[in-house]
């Protein structure tokens, strides 16, 4: 943890999201090498979503943190490839903290693309069978385990992971297809 | 997070699976250092990890799965307050009821009234038949100039002063029979 900046707000960063980050970091940096090329480009990306998950992240479910890690780094990452293709070291130019600080903001092009990804994917939850919902609402929402799932529902552990595999695929699909039918 | 050790399933071949298990933490630590290897070197593999991440993320953020009460069909959860909530209910709904079939004045309170006289009116019914066949007697017997005055007062004021305490359905009878016997008198008398 010491590796990354020093905030006021980390003060305020629950435990369970501190133990988050860290068992995400090596996935994290896996992820973001295959993205960036240079190992400090991969540093600068991790501070950059530390910040964010102390400024934005309090309100995620706790079963969901590690993907929005993920989301979160996927996003800084091609941000910073798109700043790295007209600027030369952005983060050493402004400042480390400065750049933090803006690359952290709140970009209101992205937050609308979120707002409409959320709700075509609430269409796409409603339209899926009540037993995968049931699955899907308790392992993101109620943060059971698979096999605490099973055990409420009275089904095989391989059914719940089937169920919620299935229900993710279709998400997926339909998602996708919305998205081709309207570009917009 | 979650981390299953011994109940952690095996990691499928399908790396939609893996991905869905690895970002919702139901690996154990050898199984997800396994997978970030694989993650560094795979494009592949890391594609499917962004789009599983963006899928779960989203769903944390949607109202039909965060907002949603999740009520297992195994568990029913019934509010102990409702069978007492629906006795009371129950209890006042005949108070209430009650209460307004009492109420002076209201319909169903006279109907009530009307049937709690009735007992006592089909007596009074019987009374009035009773002194209007006497009356045509009395008056009969009037007309003929006859001497039973005596006994139809004494017979009307059984029948009507003591309505309550004797049976009103004799009374009538028992008029009948004394004018029957003023009758047979005045005959034998006026045979005589």
């Amino acid at each position: 943890m010491s590796d990354f900046p020093d905030s006021n707000a980390e003060s305020d960063l629950s435990q369970p999201w501190r133990e988050v980050f860290e068992a995400s970091v090596p996935g994290l940096r896996a992820f973001l090498s295959g993205r960036l090329s240079q190992p400090s480009d991969v540093d600068d990306c991790l501070q950059v979503v530390f910040v964010k998950m102390v400024e934005r992240g309090g309100d995620v479910a706790p079963a969901a943190r590690r993907s929005w890690l993920f989301r979160v780094a996927a996003n800084e990452s091609a941000r910073m490839w798109r700043s790295k293709a007209s600027t030369d070291k952005m983060l050493e130019r402004q400042g480390a903290e400065l750049g933090l600080r803006e690359a952290a903001g709140i970009d209101p092009t992205e937050q609308v693309i979120l707002r409409e990804t959320t709700e075509k994917l609430s269409q796409a939850v409603a339209r899926l069978p009540e037993t995968w919902q049931q699955v899907v609402r308790l392992r993101i929402n109620e943060n059971l385990t698979f096999q605490q799932i099973a055990e409420q529902l009275g089904i095989p552990l391989g059914t719940a992971l089937t169920q919620m595999r299935r229900a993710l695929e279709r998400l997926r699909t339909e998602i996708d297809e919305q998205s081709k039918s309207d570009p917009s | 997070m979650t981390t299953p050790a011994a109940s952690s399933p095996t990691p499928p071949p399908d790396s939609t699976e893996r991905c869905m298990l690895y970002l919702l933490g139901e690996y154990d630590a050898d199984q997800a250092a396994d997978f970030e290897r694989q993650l560094q070197s795979s494009h592949e593999l890391a594609d499917e990890l962004l789009r599983q991440a963006e899928l779960i993320a989203g769903l944390s953020q949607s109202p039909v799965i965060s907002q949603s009460p999740m009520i297992p069909p195994s568990v029913e959860v019934v509010d102990s307050r409702l069978p007492l909530l629906a006795s009371v209910l129950a209890i006042a709904a005949c108070i209430a009821l009650f209460v307004l079939a009492v109420q002076p004045g209201s319909p169903d309170s006279d109907r009530v009234a009307s049937l709690s006289n009735s007992a006592q009116s089909i007596p009074s019914e019987e009374i009035l038949i009773a002194r209007a066949w006497a009356d045509s007697r009395f008056d009969e017997m009037l007309d003929d100039g006859g001497l039973a005055d005596l006994y139809v007062d004494d017979a009307l004021a059984l029948a009507t002063d003591d309505a309550e305490d004797v049976d009103a359905t004799l009374s009538w009878m028992f008029i009948g029979v004394s004018a029957n016997i003023d009758a047979h008198s005045e005959d034998a008398t006026n045979d005589g």
